[in-house]
């Protein structure tokens, strides 16, 4: 999984999976993604925090997370009129249609 | 991999800033000898794999808009619009461009600004066969 910031009006901001608190992706400022990082798979929830908060500004919820997928969170809004969002992807390798000679 | 080369922008005012980001994507080192395939917003789509793409000295190349305004993009690059009316939290499926991309620039339609100016950097090479995702933003620091 990796995170983009791309919520301008955000500061930079922590990943948590809500369950144990364990922080998933720390810091992530804006206009920035994350790399790739390994993470379990399962259903979860994740809570976006503003950087070194305790108090969650975003709720990622029951976030089916498969073994050999590859997921980016997009976050983006937070503006007036816009409400902080999380923009998922999912990317997975899939079997070449076109063989390699 | 991934290459910028950044140029000023001219005429642009404040209001109507854009931020882009180029966000190399991981595993774009090398090219996948695998399709991808990609779901977001409800909508699947599957790009060939990388090595395919490499050996038409083509790069990968998708279009995010993060921007919650009520504007709609079009991206254009070398003056041929590539992507049209990509609304708000909308992935385009991956495009096959040529290696080298110059003077692209995005239009936002709609809303009370309506404007069309260069994305910056405006020139970027990617190594042949890697995927590149584009983000637009409403405002912010630029990559």
């Amino acid at each position: 999984m990796r995170i983009i910031n791309a919520a301008s009006n955000f500061g930079a901001a922590d990943v948590i999976r809500q369950n144990d608190n364990k922080l998933w992706f720390k810091s992530v400022n804006i206009a920035t993604a994350t790399d790739y990082e390994d993470v379990d798979s399962a259903t979860t929830t994740l809570e976006v925090r503003e950087k070194g908060q305790h108090r969650a500004v975003l709720l990622i919820s029951k976030l089916n997370l498969e073994a050999g997928k590859m997921y980016t969170i997009v976050m983006a809004g937070g503006t007036a009129n816009t409400p902080l969002q999380a923009i998922p992807i999912e990317d997975e390798l899939t079997q070449s249609v076109v063989q390699d000679l | 991999m991934l290459k910028l080369f950044a140029k000023p922008i001219h005429g642009i005012s404040a209001t109507c800033l854009l931020g882009i980001a180029f966000l190399a994507e991981c595993g774009s080192i090398k090219p996948t000898s695998q399709d991808t395939e990609t779901k977001a917003g409800g909508q699947t789509s599957v790009a060939p794999a990388g090595r395919a793409v490499a050996k038409q000295k083509k790069a990968l190349v998708r279009f995010l808009n993060a921007d919650p305004g009520v504007a709609r993009y079009d991206l254009r690059f070398e003056n041929s619009k590539t992507y049209t009316h990509v609304k708000y939290q909308r992935l385009t499926p991956y495009d096959e461009r040529l290696q080298h991309a110059v003077n692209s620039d995005c239009e936002r339609l709609g809303g009370t600004t309506p404007s069309r100016q260069p994305l910056k950097p405006d020139v970027w090479t990617a190594v042949n066969g890697t995927r590149l995702s584009l983000s637009v933003t409403p405002k912010g620091t630029w990559l």
